[in-house]
């Protein structure tokens, strides 16, 4: 934690509304893209960013000088994330449905695979159909370049829980590639060769 | 050293960094063995894809630039007061509360008990007149006494005596010659 960002929280607890938004500008692009990231949705994302620095600013004495606050904005946006979607979610075209669509276009070579727009498509569904502490795991670890300990603070667990959570989400973002692979959708170029 | 662990350990090793000279064998283990390599090769090829889809979900995505205006708006609103927070509130200043009581109830008792007693004031009660009590003994005051229901236009009606038969020095006298009640 930087001394200017401890006079920041200092000075917004002495209720100077400058030092507030000089706060929010500086931590406005992290909790924004956590909260895109998760909900996939812009407007959505924004409610939250402003619902995170609100609670922010009415808990403003409760927050701590001597450590960043950046860990604990992080925790609220993707409590508010998960409370919000909880709401919304809508039902999610089952995954698998998906793959058996994409299987006609995937080729056998792994690094073709993955590399191809389609895949993409499928690891977006497949962050999406994650449990939420996965999924915040992978947005920490992966697209924010937390490192262990800094993502296990911020989801309040302890490095091994995050390294299993990780393990877990890749092993199930893995799982998506070679069943598409390997399981060719009836009339499908590939498997009518195969059969003929 | 085998294929489900060189995977294992290996990806470990990858995932979260790891990689030192432990994972030598695993390495000269992978230059042997297609399998594994394509394995890892794999999940090398998930996590850098993975990394190229969060980053799409948040490509060329920024607050707009009145936020902080809708931020700033709301932030000096008078928050709107949930029932949680509302009951919350009660329950935080509940101990205090009661710890209040019982130290008032403490120095009302206190005060009670160190002074001297006092004959009993009249009270009014529902039923119209007044309840009265005249104790018989002025030393032990509590020990007997006549106590009733008077009318406020009437004479002394309705006594009604409570003692203690062991403690009474001599007989009560009884009915209008009773002449300690007050009123």
């Amino acid at each position: 934690m930087t001394s200017q960002s401890e006079g920041l929280v200092e000075r917004i607890q002495s209720g100077d509304l400058d030092a507030f938004e000089e706060f929010f500008n500086t931590y406005k692009r992290p909790v924004f893209t956590t909260a895109l990231a998760i909900t996939r949705d812009p407007f959505l994302a924004e409610e939250i960013l402003q619902d995170c620095f609100v609670k922010a600013y009415r808990v403003r004495q409760r927050l701590r000088r001597d450590v960043s606050p950046l860990p604990w904005l992080q925790r609220v946006t993707t409590n508010l994330c998960y409370s919000r979607i909880a709401r919304r979610r809508a039902i999610v075209e089952p995954l698998t449905q998906l793959i058996t669509n994409l299987v006609t276009d995937l080729t056998i070579r792994p690094d073709q695979v993955a590399e191809s727009r389609e895949i993409i498509e499928v690891l977006q569904r497949g962050i999406d159909a994650l449990p939420p502490k996965q999924q915040t795991a992978v947005i920490l670890y992966y697209l924010h370049g937390y490192s262990l300990a800094e993502a296990a603070e911020i989801a309040q667990c302890n490095v091994g829980t995050m390294k299993s959570r990780l393990h877990y989400a890749l092993k199930a973002l893995r799982s998506l590639l070679p069943a598409e692979r390997r399981v060719p959708v009836l009339g499908s170029p590939r498997l009518n060769d195969e059969l003929s | 050293m085998s294929c489900r662990r060189v995977r294992r350990e290996l990806l470990d090793h990858f995932r979260f960094g790891e990689l030192d000279v432990r994972a030598a064998p695993h390495l000269d283990h992978l230059g042997s063995c297609v399998a594994c390599r394509d394995d890892v090769g794999l999940d090398r090829s998930v996590v850098r894809n993975l990394q190229r889809a969060l980053a799409e979900r948040i490509a060329n995505a920024a607050p707009s630039p009145t936020a902080f205006e809708a931020v700033r708006r709301r932030a000096l609103e008078s928050p709107a007061v949930s029932w949680g927070d509302r009951l919350w509130r009660w329950a935080r200043v509940l101990p205090a509360g009661a710890a209040i009581a019982l130290v008032g109830f403490a120095i009302v008792g206190n005060a009670a008990g160190g002074s001297v007693p006092q004959a009993a004031a009249p009270r009014q009660v529902a039923w119209p007149g007044f309840q009265e009590r005249a104790p018989y003994d002025p030393v032990d005051r509590d020990a007997f006494w006549t106590e009733g229901y008077l009318l406020p236009s009437a004479p002394a009606t309705g006594l009604i005596a409570y003692a203690d038969v062991s403690q009474l020095p001599q007989r009560p006298p009884i009915g209008p010659a009773n002449k300690g009640i007050t009123r």
